[in-house]
């Protein structure tokens, strides 16, 4: 009877303690939750090399959450199509066509390859269901405007950021640039500078190997993901982007290609292994985070399905998406 | 009312720029008998340079 009550003893106290301040929840040994706004807090980085991504937690329960179709998915299950604008089409605009009862969420710098030329989606946004529109588009091929096969597929894969950026804040000019130097960077050459070679080529993969084995490996063991809604990122020691999705589930959707366009970012920036970056502090975290919220914003696109905001202020720039009742869909800001 | 129209128009093509959309904002113009069509990339119509568009080198053939 003696040992029980000891036993119960030592259970109370830790709970009589963590009774008394309750504010913050250690997620490991060394590192504690940061609350990023009144819904989300962001926990201890997953790290490798240059990168490190901080999981952004959702604090809210019990919230209703809108199934979104995404462009893959929608795809595979041939309720989602893709052609080139019209007859003669349209570099910067392609056809859209989600015939299933579900919502569509599009990301700015999703790749679709076929058509015309390759191209990446130039805004984030929602299409309706059983609805069919043009949606902004960047060419990323700039050796071509010929194909016969009008419909495209989707190459799986996110741009890397910096092309994402050039996606939703510059012009088409700006993107073949982008496509060029990366194309030059991971010594990938083709008939046409497309940039399907950054996506699909083997030697990119195995070059993001390291980032890909390290990170998922961290992100396996992390006890919290099924709350996950995003991630803070920091290369080189500096915190990058925030990124957040409306729910833990639509975040799962994009969550591989995401970290996939962080690698193939972080892979060509220069690094001493010797000198590893360290994470940034907190306050470099909620800073980034304060200035992204009081970011002016002007909206982009306005349609019955949602609406998309941006902001550009010089060094930061960010996108969101809200529903016509103005639940988050999905933000982001990136330096 | 002539500068009124100026203005508007170098803000539209301001903004048709900035959100890289010239050649949607090209569609729809016909190109007049003896004239060149639109590149569909940039909207310049100009012979093309070895195939390709002279202003922004979008390759067109």
């Amino acid at each position: 009877m003696r040992s029980v009550l000891a036993v119960c003893a030592l259970v109370a106290l830790p709970a009589a303690a963590s009774a008394q301040k309750p504010e913050k929840k250690p997620m490991n040994p060394s590192h504690e939750e940061i609350a990023l706004d009144k819904q989300s807090v962001v926990a201890a980085p997953l790290t490798h090399a240059n990168l490190a991504v901080f999981p952004v937690l959702t604090t809210a329960t019990g919230v209703k959450h809108v199934d979104y179709l995404v462009l893959d998915e929608g795809m595979k299950k041939k309720v989602v199509t893709v052609v080139e604008k019209g007859e003669g089409g349209d570099v910067n605009q392609l056809e859209l066509r989600n015939s299933s009862d579900r919502p569509l969420f599009l990301m700015a710098g999703e790749v679709v390859i076929g058509g015309k030329q390759d191209r990446i989606i130039g805004k984030n946004t929602i299409v309706a269901p059983r609805t069919s529109e043009a949606v902004p588009v960047f060419c990323v091929e700039h050796g071509r405007w010929s194909g016969r096969k009008a419909e495209f597929s989707s190459a799986q894969a996110l741009a890397h950021t910096e092309l994402r950026k050039k996606a939703s804040f510059s012009n088409q000019g700006e993107v073949w640039k982008e496509v060029s130097a990366k194309n030059a960077k991971r010594k990938l050459s083709s008939d046409t500078d497309t940039y399907r070679g950054v996506t699909q080529d083997g030697s990119v993969k195995k070059s993001i190997d390291g980032y890909d084995k390290a990170i998922r490996t961290q992100l396996a063991a992390f006890a919290s993901k099924d709350r996950m809604v995003g991630f803070v990122v920091a290369m080189d020691g500096k915190v990058v982007a925030i990124e957040t999705f409306g729910s833990p589930g639509l975040f799962h959707k994009f969550q591989d290609k995401l970290l996939r366009s962080y690698y193939v970012e972080a892979v060509d920036h220069e690094f001493d292994a010797a000198r590893p970056p360290s994470a940034p502090a907190a306050a470099a975290i909620t800073g980034f985070a304060e200035k992204a919220r009081t970011a002016k914003r002007g909206v982009v696109l306005d349609k019955k399905s949602g609406k998309t905001m941006q902001f550009d202020e010089g060094d930061l720039k960010g996108s969101e998406v809200e529903t016509t009742d103005g639940s988050s869909v999905y933000r982001g800001a990136y330096e | 009312m002539a500068r009124v129209t100026a203005v508007v128009e170098r803000e539209w093509a301001d903004l048709v720029d900035r959100d890289g959309l010239r050649a949607a904002a090209a569609i729809g113009v016909e190109a007049g008998e003896g004239e060149e069509p639109p590149c569909p990339a940039c909207g310049t119509a100009a012979p093309l340079e070895a195939g390709a568009c002279g202003e922004c080198g979008l390759q067109l053939e």
